[in-house]
């Protein structure tokens, strides 16, 4: 259970893999379509989306001998949720950030 | 524009961000009350620190207040922290946890304590700063993501969790 929970943080605390739930969202995708989109390599993007299936956030169908990814419909608000903590981290970042910059132009007294 | 790197490791959220400022000034706005007032905290939210004493076991007691009205769900909302150092290597590194706390400095016993170490490193770009926040357990990290969350976000991580265990 907990060995779960942790594989879910993992999967999602990575920049390219929210990249990927945020473009499944809208629509499914295969590895090709993912990869051009992403401007990342294929070996890549398929590694990303086995992360993604294997902590449980998105479905695979094969068809033909291409497989379809999409987002389980459940995962959208947990998914926002960890979002807006992320951001909000980052937010203070960024505060941190101007501040800096402010700090710096005072101190060259322009 | 800088961006934030950040993963997981067991209950640990790593961020990294690289800033173009010296290290010196970079560790000077975690360790200086005045400077701590003009960034910390959330956007939209002021900081005032009501102590500070920057030493190991030493506390830092503050006040965050959402002053934002757009965000209406905190506009106006208080949040008291109690931090207290643990380990400070000048310009280098400080370890301290970070208690969620009432305005006379209890710590509220509901809500997980974080052990926070932050570094700052020297590189040709600027300043790397790795911040490690490492949450007790895992129920807590969930806890505090929840509390971060939007509106009406209610235990989803643990809907999440059965979901992805069916």
């Amino acid at each position: 259970m907990e060995e779960k929970l942790a594989s879910l943080f993992q999967a999602l605390a990575d920049p390219n893999r929210l990249r990927m739930m945020e473009l499944l969202r809208k629509q499914e995708w295969t590895v090709g379509m993912m990869a051009t989109q992403l401007e990342i390599s294929q070996p890549q993007t398929s590694k990303h989306l086995r992360i993604l299936h294997d902590a449980g956030l998105v479905t695979v169908t094969i068809d033909a001998n291409r497989r379809r990814y999409a987002l389980k419909s459940q995962v959208v608000e947990p998914l926002d949720a960890w979002r807006t903590y992320l951001a909000r981290e980052t937010a203070r970042l960024d505060r941190l950030e101007n501040f800096l910059a402010e700090s710096q132009r005072e101190e060259n007294g322009s | 524009m800088s961006t934030v790197k950040s993963h997981v490791e067991g209950t640990t959220l790593i961020m990294e961000r690289l800033f173009k400022a010296p290290r010196q000034l970079v560790f000077e706005a975690f360790s200086t009350p005045a400077h701590l007032e003009k960034w910390w905290g959330p956007a939209g939210w002021e900081t005032k620190v009501y102590s500070f004493d920057f030493k190991p076991g030493g506390i830092w007691h503050y006040c965050m207040t959402c002053v934002d009205k757009e965000q209406s769900d905190f506009y106006g909302m208080e949040s008291w922290g109690k931090s207290t150092f643990i380990e400070i290597d000048p310009s280098s590194r400080i370890v301290y946890t970070d208690a969620f706390s009432d305005a006379d400095g209890h710590v509220n016993p509901d809500l997980p304590v974080m052990t926070i170490t932050n570094e700052f490193l020297d590189t040709p770009e600027g300043t790397l700063f790795i911040s490690r926040s490492e949450f007790p357990n895992e129920e807590a990290l969930h806890q505090v993501v929840e509390m971060g969350a939007v509106e009406g976000f209610t235990s989803q991580l643990d809907r999440l969790e059965a979901i992805v265990s069916q």
